[in-house]
């Protein structure tokens, strides 16, 4: 993006510059934000001619040569919106053309409108280091209310947007909702599911910090109410859950209300969040058995996320450490994992260890009787442990 | 003669059983937090004898933790006395095969090496050779290997008249960064480092020549911790083993220390190894191991 004709970056540049960076750190508008992006600016002039459907040319708003320019792709509602900003940086007072992927969007739009939804445009202060992110916001919630407006020509759709805000008690600003007419792309919708976060202990969730969202994106397809679900979770959400191709989102019979859907989809998430802060819970019980009955022989615990734990044993003065390991799992379908390693011995670069893998296992039993149940393991197995560690170095 | 200040902080740790080595004998130890009048002198230095005195007029204390119980990652500063003296006797195994002291101390040191990387792969490991005066060997590395490979090239050299323990904590005090915590007792370190002196003369007392203020600056951190594994000839009046072990031990002025000791059981050189591998934030006191795992437990 730099200015050829001179070595230095002139301060116009660097505040354009310093405009785009304020964009990518602070974030794009629209639920998706993380999805969007920002590319620009080439130095020659690219007139971006699109041919509407009957073939006619639109010509370009305004002739001359821009040196820079914006391309800004926002998802929007499970589709894209790219919004193309032509700046002129030598009159940098001037606010930047603007052409649309939606060209019936770009044609919908009155001076009025612009009067009114995006006023940066009146008041261009090229100084700001937010101007364009400001310019970009207000676009997207006109390209919002025009949608909206589009939701009048169909019934259907209008129920279920006004049923999702009702049900969901939600805002105007968790959805999006594309409407397209018949013969175009499929209408959908993107709702932001009131999953909270809340309850769950931070150090589950820390590793990954930003939003908790969780989008649910419709796209309906045909006349019948038909719609395909897919879901999108914040690294966040997902570090706790899951990643969001690995949850099965439940199937969609035909003649299914997007409202029971959508509910659905919510109950599942958070019955997904209830168990693994319960896990979690278990997990630190457990732990905390573990600590209560061989505390003197502790050797290293973690105590945050109460994954695992090192004791250190004697049994008729043979010492061993034993790890015991809580994987994902536990406790409903795994059991803790225990392994027995040498102190003495090494098998060849590693000490020598054994994984013991016939223990009763019931998840139902307390912890208490769990960590019992581990004592009987290794008293029943350390002899042969101790045999075959001789044997083995 | 030395002045102990008595302060709230003073801790004594009754460790008698603990301590003590097949043959029963154990020591008492004072550990004191307060500045020592003259440390810088010559009279930094302390006798078993006249910490003995003082203990005779106080009680046990409670000795409370001031960290939170987080495994952080650990630095460990690995310090291997490579003297060896004359009369030094090897380890016997149990078939008879003999090897030098040494030999056992870097065998051991491998298997905590690499027991250490499995319980947690973040913990990091220096290497400090001690001789005439201490070399820093190795820089902090969580590769075992690069220790262990350090360790495998050390060979024993001609014991010295003294063992200056100030040069060693200067060194020490160089080479690392206590972390800074705004309130330790509830924010979780970054890490804690811990130097574990694995000291093998029996005739040489070790002392501070050079005052203890940079070991005492050291030690007061809630972030520093200081392990001993004496390894010693079989006590007797022509070695001063005892007395050393007396040093040891008083070198714990936190009551969170580990001193450990073995005369040539090479069995007992690797179960002490195993203690040392303990977390100093959530490992208990010396006193309170047991590891025993009976069926009648």
């Amino acid at each position: 993006m730099e200015d050829k004709s001179s070595p230095e970056r002139s301060p116009v540049m660097e505040q354009f510059i310093r405009q785009v960076d304020y964009i990518k750190l602070n974030g794009f508008p629209g639920l998706c934000s993380d999805l969007a992006e920002i590319t620009g600016a080439t130095e020659s002039l690219t007139v971006w001619n699109t041919r509407q459907d009957n073939g006619e040319r639109v010509e370009p708003i305004r002739e001359g040569k821009p040196r820079d320019e914006l391309l800004i792709k926002v998802p929007f509602a499970g589709t894209n919106l790219t919004i193309r900003l032509l700046f002129y940086l030598q009159e940098p007072w001037m606010p930047p053309d603007m052409s649309f992927s939606d060209i019936h969007f770009l044609s919908s739009i009155s001076i009025k409108d612009l009067e009114e939804q995006v006023p940066s445009l009146n008041n261009w202060n090229c100084s700001e280091d937010d101007i364009i992110a400001q310019l970009l916001h207000q676009l997207l919630q006109l390209y919002k209310k025009y949608q909206i407006e589009k939701l009048e020509d169909d019934d259907v759709l209008q129920f279920e947007y006004q049923s999702l805000l009702k049900t969901l008690k939600i805002g105007e600003g968790d959805i999006e909702i594309s409407v397209n007419g018949a013969g175009h792309r499929a209408s959908s919708l993107l709702v932001r599911l009131p999953l909270s976060l809340q309850d769950v202990p931070p150090v589950l969730v820390d590793a990954n910090p930003g939003s908790a969202t969780s989008l649910l994106q419709v796209t309906f397809q045909g006349n019948e109410g038909v719609f395909v679900p897919k879901l999108h979770l914040s690294p966040r959400v997902e570090l706790l859950i899951g990643g969001a191709n690995t949850l099965a989102l439940p199937a969609v019979p035909p003649g299914t209300c997007l409202m029971d859907y959508v509910e659905r989809v919510l109950e599942l998430l958070e019955e997904k969040v209830r168990k693994s802060v319960l896990c979690f819970e278990t997990r630190k019980q457990f732990i905390a058995q573990v600590l209560c009955l061989f505390g003197c022989a502790v050797i290293e615990y973690d105590a945050e996320r109460f994954n695992k734990v090192v004791l250190l044993f004697d049994v008729k003065d043979f010492h061993f450490l034993t790890f015991i390991i809580l994987g994902p799992l536990f406790p409903q379908q795994q059991a803790p994992k225990i392994v027995l390693q040498s102190l003495y011995h090494n098998s060849p670069r590693e000490p020598y260890s054994k994984e013991l893998t016939e223990q009763r296992y019931n998840p139902q039993w307390t912890p208490e009787e769990m960590v019992k149940n581990i004592k009987e393991v290794i008293l029943a197995n350390v002899s042969a442990f101790q045999q075959s560690s001789i044997r083995t170095s | 003669m030395v002045i102990l200040h008595v302060t709230d902080q003073l801790f004594i740790d009754n460790i008698a059983p603990a301590r003590g080595n097949q043959e029963g004998w154990c020591s008492i130890t004072v550990s004191y937090t307060s500045e020592m009048s003259g440390e810088d002198g010559s009279s930094g230095r302390s006798s078993p004898s006249e910490a003995q005195e003082a203990t005779e007029h106080l009680e046990n204390v409670t000795i409370e933790r001031h960290v939170p119980r987080i495994n952080c990652p650990e630095h460990i500063i690995l310090v291997v006395d490579v003297c060896k003296e004359e009369g030094n006797t090897p380890y016997k195994l149990a078939d008879g095969t003999k090897f030098s002291a040494l030999y056992m101390v870097k065998r051991a040191l491998t298997l905590f090496l690499q027991n250490k990387h499995a319980i947690d792969i973040r913990h990091k490991f220096a290497l400090v050779v001690l001789h005439e005066s201490p070399i820093w060997l190795h820089d902090f590395t969580n590769n075992p290997k690069e220790i262990i490979s350090e360790l495998d090239d050390i060979d024993d050299a001609l014991a010295t008249s003294h063992c200056d323990l100030s040069l060693l904590f200067d060194l020490i005090a160089q080479q690392i960064s206590l972390p800074s915590c705004s309130n330790p007792a509830v924010a979780p370190p970054p890490c804690v480092y811990r130097t574990i002196l694995l000291y093998g003369r029996s005739q040489c007392l070790p002392q501070f020549l050079e005052g203890k203020g940079v070991f005492t600056h050291l030690i007061q951190s809630p972030h520093f911790f200081l392990d001993v594994l004496y390894m010693h000839e079989a006590p007797c009046d022509d070695n001063k083993c005892e007395g050393i072990f007396d040093i040891l031990c008083g070198l714990d002025e936190s009551g969170w220390s580990y001193v450990l000791e073995v005369s040539r059981n090479a069995t007992k050189l690797h179960n002490h190894c195993g203690s040392l591998l303990a977390h100093p934030l959530q490992r208990p006191t010396q006193k309170d191991l047991r590891y025993t795992l009976g069926g009648g437990d």
